[in-house]
């Protein structure tokens, strides 16, 4: 649905030229406070997501660091087996 | 019986012992009074509800610091003369020793809270309100101070085998007692604040001391006397 | 057997995970108070689930260890341990973003907040104890974990006795069907790979256990 804004406060010029239709029922200050709301909740859900955004990242930060030091302690328990194989196999 | 029998005749022992050096209760109150001295300078000008929020957490923390105190003394005299393992091969449940180091405990800490209580009456007028219910005040005390210490007196023990020296206060006390320290807490406030219900807070707190004591004496001989076949020494890795 | 557990677990876990998060995004309402924001709490609160579980499976294990002297069980401790502090990060980071969102600050000092807060604090000191301690260190790290888990009921009645910000405990059931099925569904990815985790880690210690005992048998012989 489309409506031609105008301001309602100021009188149609005389003479009819440029003359225009004001639209029944939508005020500028309804209009206004329609855009307000609609700002406030483009910021909420802009917010929210930001807010989601940071919360899902440090959950697979956490736990990929986890894996990651998991992964080191086997790399390590491999090399300490390697070098207890070796030295089993020296004497 | 006969554990409740030793657990008594050892803690006199202990309090005997106490009373004659005041090794622990003298350190501890001596603590005490310059803490008091410091909430005086410190808190002085706090008046009306800032003051009644914060009283709690001045008996508290002092609790805290004076229980952990008395908890790294509590087992000092066995360790300086090497004489836990001794204690242990005694002929004596090793739960009467659990039981005798944590009633000697409690009574130092109760000792000391009750310094601190006066203290903070004789500095703070509000401090009036927590004397209104003196029952509930002497539950809410000794309640705390046990749950306080059947905690701390567990882990106290596995400083006088000289293996874990210097790791119980920061590391282990402190996180495993301050869900005491919150309950307490709680219920002091209700009980500045009159409320209708502290005597549920209180009966909460105990409720904890009972739990806790419970878990301590379950795993008390576990945690302190080493199992023969178990490993002394392990790789570092 | 444990490296089969662990590979299914995570590969259900790696499967479910996107369709949960799907089905988070596009296929639950949005919560008229607090809006889109809401969406942390199904991957908040089952973290939160987990971490009191595997604080529960560490304390017990810590028991059993304490009581028979039990390796298999001193090592589940320490895995389900270890799953608590990354478990317990991401529940004490994912919350305050949550509250910072709807309450207007991340940290309200609420009795839950502190009590999970504490958790966390008691199992880094048993992981600390476990990792930098002495020999001779592995029974008083039990008995703290042994402790540690009678942290979990005080965390679940903190809400209901004290006044709190925080959202009760029977706030699930309070929850349109839509939301707490979305709530459980995206629960089993998380659990399936907490799980995975703990067995991993669990088949790691053991493999050190046993790579030690080797090394300990061979400097010493008498000692085996």
């Amino acid at each position: 649905m489309t409506h031609r804004i105008v301001a309602t406060t100021q009188p149609a010029p005389p003479g009819g030229q440029d003359a225009y239709e004001p639209v029944v029922g939508r005020d500028l200050a309804s209009i206004e406070l329609e855009r307000q709301i609609e700002a406030r909740a483009a910021a909420k859900t802009a917010s929210d997501y930001a807010h989601i955004v940071w919360a899902y990242g440090i959950l697979w930060t956490v736990v990929t660091l986890y894996v990651l030091y998991l992964y080191r302690r086997v790399v390590r328990l491999r090399r300490d087996l390697a070098s207890l194989s070796d030295g089993a196999s020296e004497s | 019986m006969r554990g409740l029998r030793q657990t008594l005749l050892l803690a006199r022992n202990d309090l005997l012992q106490e009373v004659r050096h005041l090794e622990v209760l003298a350190t501890a109150l001596f603590f005490d009074v310059v803490v008091l001295a410091l909430f005086g300078v410190g808190f002085g000008t706090l008046r009306g509800e800032a003051l009644r929020a914060s009283l709690p957490a001045m008996l508290w923390l002092s609790v805290a610091f004076v229980g952990s105190l008395a908890l790294t003394r509590l087992f000092e005299r066995e360790r300086e003369h090497e004489t836990f393992v001794a204690l242990l091969v005694a002929p004596v449940e090793r739960l009467a020793i659990y039981g005798a180091k944590a009633l000697v405990g409690t009574c130092v800490v109760v000792a000391c809270a009750a310094v601190q209580l006066a203290g903070l009456r004789f500095l703070f007028p509000e401090a009036a309100a927590l004397f209104d219910r003196p029952l509930l005040l002497a539950l809410l005390v000794v309640g705390a101070s046990l749950a306080y210490v059947a905690v701390g007196a567990v882990f106290a023990s596995a400083l006088a085998t000289d293996r874990t020296r210097g790791v119980l206060l920061g590391v282990v006390l402190y996180p495993l007692t301050a869900p005491v320290l919150l309950f307490a807490l709680v219920a002091t406030r209700a009980l500045i604040e009159g409320h209708a219900k502290a005597a549920v807070y209180v009966g909460q707190v105990w409720a904890v001391a009972v739990l806790l004591l419970s878990m301590a004496t379950f795993v008390f001989e576990s945690v302190v006397v080493p199992i023969p076949s178990g490993r002394t020494q392990r790789r570092r890795r | 057997m444990i490296r089969i557990l662990w590979s299914v677990l995570l590969c259900v876990a790696a499967v479910w995970f996107p369709l949960a998060v799907a089905r988070v995004f596009l296929d639950t309402p949005i919560e008229r108070e607090m809006g889109t924001v809401q969406k942390i709490f199904y991957f908040h609160v089952p973290m939160a689930w987990c971490m009191m579980l595997a604080a529960i499976v560490s304390g017990v294990a810590a028991a059993v260890q304490l009581l028979r002297n039990s390796r298999r069980a001193e090592a589940l401790s320490l895995a389900a341990g270890e799953v608590v502090l990354v478990t317990g990060l991401c529940v004490l980071l994912t919350g305050p973003i949550w509250g910072h969102a709807t309450w207007g600050t991340p940290w309200t000092w609420d009795a839950r907040q502190v009590s999970t807060a504490l958790l966390f604090l008691v199992f880094c000191a048993f992981v600390l104890l476990r990792t930098q301690g002495a020999a001779g260190t592995e029974r008083l790290a039990a008995g703290l974990a042994a402790f540690g888990a009678l942290d979990v009921p005080v965390i679940y009645y903190a809400v209901k006795v004290w006044k709190t910000t925080h959202p009760t405990t029977d706030v699930v059931g309070t929850l349109p069907p839509s939301m707490w099925r979305t709530l459980f569904f995206a629960l089993a990815p998380i659990a399936a790979c907490v799980a995975g985790l703990v067995a991993v880690r669990y088949h790691v210690e053991r493999a050190e256990q046993q790579l030690d005992d080797l090394f300990l048998a061979r400097s010493d012989p008498a000692s085996s």
